[in-house]
């Protein structure tokens, strides 16, 4: 991303539920007042973003595919999207709500503050799914338990939806925010391979696709009518968007060709972090790839989402039926990809001119 | 059981990993890792500290409250084991051997000149996958630095004609990627096993029966 090419993150571990970016401004001002009366304190890093991530979640690696999120909102601060959708915003109350015109202004600037809001989640979630790929929409259904929406066909269940479709001050409904993913990525490359993948979550995404943004109205109320002038604020979202990620590769082809490699290492417990890819007829000709972390995350979370009964019953005295088994698994396949994410920052060697 | 030379061990490591021969070693050792007759292996990142026990402990027996501090230290960054201390570590490299292989892991001789023991449960059986925990002691009169992702220890492979049988072995053991705790069992059971019929209690040193049940 060539805007943010010196953009750093630090992350640190709250006690909070929830992950968060912290707002930096403060701390910019407090760094000046101190450079003031110590001479030479640095001032803060102008491209420093500082994540907090639950204690709970300092040992995974498909939870923190969240992380995303928060680095969205630094980046949205960062080039002043703000301004741009509240604009639209504007504009979508005054061609949306026949009132708009007729509120005092700290009605409107409510309201207006609201889509804004709501906008920036939506860009943030957004920016999760491209930067990521469907890990970061997997982990968000992880995060909400959103796959309990569905009943045991598959099918969306009515009641079960209605927990989640209430929108908040500060956020659209979790279910819409869903709804937006699946949007997304079905206009993007992934899509074909989440039509593919047997994965429950997947199936929601399918299913999550042609929900009526009346469904989401009818249930919110005094907050319903705003919820259309939202949808129609998405696509200068989805525009944004796309001038962010301009240029930058999506990685999935390199997912396509690596993925069922990946997935055979899995099956074997071995952490993938050194592929031998065969190129040739002769066991000798074989080619060895490092995958990046976007692929081994994807990779990764599919084989967690659909293959850990079968790395259970490949071991000897396992028992797939057995929930603490099953977790000392989950947690197993989490360390192996968080091992080879770790071991792709060492740098390859190079002897003569070939990667060995 | 023969030695495996460095291009039998590269050989067996260019094989998928399907085949019945593979052997990983991954990440991918530097070529100078590579002797005529071993690999080395480097220490990675994660290591756990041992805490002083509140009472005394024996071996896996589950007797005191005995736990670790689990300590992350990022390549390029150090670790100082204090002088006669120890800390559980693990290679960087995380090694699956077919079933017609075995392995050893050996301090390699400079950092055993500094007076720093690695390894004191070495042999690797056929089908082992997962890094090698490491009891590293400083067995020395000084602290010690350890850098992860340097060398700190060698690999020599055996070929073992009476093949183990196929598959994965039990899961204890299977795929560790970080030093992990012994695996914790009630004492009374081990006795069992045993065959002890009583056992003294650490805790209040008084004579026990045996506990009669043979399962963990």
């Amino acid at each position: 991303m060539p805007e943010c090419s010196k953009t750093e993150f630090a992350l640190f571990h709250t006690s909070e539920f929830n992950y968060v970016q912290v707002h930096t401004a403060d701390l910019r001002r407090t760094a000046e007042k101190i450079h003031h009366i110590i001479p030479d304190a640095p001032f803060f890093p102008d491209n420093l973003g500082l994540i907090g991530l639950p204690y709970s979640q300092g040992r995974t690696a498909f939870s923190n595919c969240l992380v995303a999120h928060e680095m969205g909102h630094h980046i949205y601060r960062r080039m002043a999207y703000g301004a741009t959708l509240q604009v639209k915003a504007d504009a979508a109350l005054k061609s949306g709500s026949s009132t708009y015109e007729r509120m005092e202004q700290s009605q409107k600037d409510t309201v207006i503050k609201a889509l804004t809001q709501w906008s920036e989640e939506i860009f943030c979630d957004l920016f999760g799914a491209m930067l990521l790929g469907p890990c970061y929409t997997y982990a968000y259904i992880e995060a909400y338990d959103l796959s309990a929406i569905l009943d045991c066909k598959g099918s969306v269940s009515g009641d079960r939806v209605l927990p989640c479709i209430g929108f908040y001050e500060k956020y659209p409904s979790e279910m819409f925010r869903l709804q937006q993913q699946s949007i997304f990525l079905r206009e993007s490359p992934w899509w074909d391979h989440i039509n593919k993948s047997s994965a429950r979550y997947a199936t929601l995404l399918k299913t999550l696709h042609n929900m009526p943004i009346d469904a989401h109205v009818k249930e919110n109320g005094k907050l319903g009518y705003l919820i259309p002038m939202l949808d129609s604020i998405i696509p200068e979202i989805r525009k944004v968007i796309g001038v962010t990620f301009e240029g930058v590769d999506y990685g999935f082809a390199s997912f396509s060709q690596l993925n069922s490699t990946i997935q055979k290492y899995l099956a074997n417990g071995i952490v993938p972090s050194t592929l031998n890819i065969r190129s040739g007829s002769k066991p000798e000709n074989v080619n060895t790839v490092s995958p990046s972390p976007l692929v081994l995350l994807n990779s990764g979370m599919e084989f967690y989402l659909t293959r850990v009964n079968e790395l259970m019953r490949s071991i000897r005295d396992e028992d797939e039926t057995i929930y603490p088994r099953r977790l000392h698994w989950v947690r197993r396949i989490e360390e192996w990809i968080a091992k080879a994410i770790e071991d792709e920052s060492l740098k390859t060697e190079v002897v003569d001119g070939d990667p060995i | 059981m023969a030695i495996l030379s460095k291009e039998e061990i590269q050989r067996r490591m260019k094989l998928e990993i399907g085949d019945k021969e593979s052997l990983v070693i991954t990440p991918r050792p530097r070529s100078k890792a590579f002797d005529s007759d071993s690999v080395d292996l480097r220490l990675g990142c994660h290591f756990l500290m041992p805490q002083m026990p509140p009472e005394p402990s024996w071996g896996s027996a589950q007797v005191g409250g005995h736990s670790h501090t689990r300590v992350h230290v990022p390549l390029g960054s150090y670790f100082v084991v204090p002088s006669h201390e120890t800390v559980l570590g693990a290679t960087l490299e995380f090694i699956k051997l077919p079933k017609d292989l075995s392995g050893q892991i050996l301090t390699k001789s400079s950092v055993a000149r500094c007076f720093m023991v690695i390894e004191t449960a070495p042999w690797i059986h056929p089908l082992y996958r997962g890094c090698l925990t490491l009891e590293i002691a400083n067995v020395s009169n000084t602290p010690l630095t350890i850098f992860p992702g340097l060398s700190i220890a060698q690999l020599v492979l055996m070929s073992n004609q009476n093949a183990a049988d196929e598959g994965m072995p039990d899961g204890s053991y299977v795929g560790p990627v970080y030093p992990e705790e012994p695996i914790k069992r009630e004492l009374g059971k081990q006795m069992h096993e045993a065959g002890i019929d009583q056992y003294r209690d650490p805790k209040d040193g008084k004579w026990c029966p045996r506990t009669t049940g043979s399962s963990d």
